[in-house]
């Protein structure tokens, strides 16, 4: 895990801990790319890889190349066994090239631009949705969400990230491929710690339940 | 009690989680069958090589080769073995994609009922 920064409490997570948050962040992923490819009428391919941490202060760092400075995000609050803001972040012209699938491939950028804050809601509420729903329903508990909120940015100011260093961000990069078109963006779910914690005793409960420690 | 005879099952998934409990579930339903397992795309073909399994329960979305693609490749070369995908994104174009190649559906998450219906699937 990527903590660089003296003075912060390390979250430690074992490796069955990263293992099941992992297979049930991408059951909720599968179950998002199911209903996106209902909607874009074709494939989808959404996969979300192995989880990282960082504090608010290093996301920078922790996610963007500096080639992507414009980012089109998407936030809702979740509240619940623990409290957590979940965030999807994709760069703005991949996230332009999503609403393309969605709405027409031959409509120009400007007029597609139009319907970005609100397209990129609906998208956001249904992948944050099902990571969510997946985590509820393995872990048996339930999340209250909010609405999503769509907002623009740039890697130099990310305002939802406030760089409270009792946070912490839980990453998860997805690929999104529709159409042969690859497209990455992130998923991130901050979390105070007390939050973080709340969420490693449903990862510990749920294993337990398994019968797997 | 296994033997040699037994039907081989070899469980792939990229989760040691997933395959401990698709394990558990499989032991428990057929207790003559013989479980194996693989964390990759790759350790499956290499595994597959060494010893053809009767049936297979491929995760899809893995690191490396997708379960999708790895399932295509072994229905090329060993099309008698039974391949069930375990997936969350049951699309319908995934899933047409797959049925044409043979491949049968296990829904994700993985439950007692879900492992019984890929049981069910592998017999049939």
């Amino acid at each position: 895990m990527a903590f660089d920064e003296s003075g912060h409490d390390e979250p430690t997570l074992d490796e069955l801990q990263l293992d099941a948050l992992g297979e049930l962040f991408n059951l909720g992923v599968g179950r998002a790319a199911n209903s996106l490819s209902l909607i874009v009428k074709d494939e989808v391919e959404l996969s979300a890889p192995s989880i990282s941490f960082a504090y608010p202060s290093q996301i920078t760092q922790a996610l963007l190349d500096s080639e992507f400075k414009e980012l089109s995000m998407v936030a809702m609050d979740f509240s619940g066994p623990f409290e957590a803001r979940a965030v999807l972040l994709f760069p703005e012209r991949n996230a332009l090239a999503i609403l393309s699938h969605m709405l027409d491939p031959n409509m120009p950028p400007e007029e597609l631009s139009e319907f970005e804050q609100e397209a990129m809601c609906e998208i956001g509420n249904i992948i944050l949705n099902a990571c969510m729903s997946a985590l509820a329903d393995e872990f048996g508990v339930e999340f209250m969400g909010s609405l999503p909120e769509h907002h623009f940015s740039d890697t130099e100011s990310l305002p939802l990230f406030g760089g409270d260093q009792k946070e912490v961000l839980l990453i998860l990069q997805i690929h999104l491929s529709i159409r042969q078109e690859r497209i990455n963006g992130h998923l991130l779910f901050l979390l105070s710690v007390s939050s973080l914690h709340a969420l490693l005793t449903c990862v510990d409960s749920y294993l337990t339940r398994l019968g797997i420690r | 009690m296994t033997t040699t005879d037994s039907p081989l099952l070899l469980i792939v998934d990229d989760s040691k989680m997933s395959r401990m409990m698709i394990s558990r579930i499989v032991a428990n339903l057929r207790p003559d069958w013989r479980i194996a397992e693989a964390a990759n795309s790759a350790d499956a073909l290499a595994a597959i090589e060494r010893e053809a399994p009767h049936y297979v329960s491929m995760d899809v979305n893995m690191p490396g080769m997708s379960g999708l693609e790895a399932a295509g490749r072994i229905r090329l070369h060993n099309p008698e073995i039974k391949i069930a995908l375990c997936t969350a994104n049951i699309q319908d174009a995934v899933r047409q994609a797959a049925e044409s190649a043979g491949v049968k559906f296990a829904a994700k998450p993985i439950t007692p009922d879900s492992i019984a219906r890929m049981v069910e699937l592998f017999e049939e």
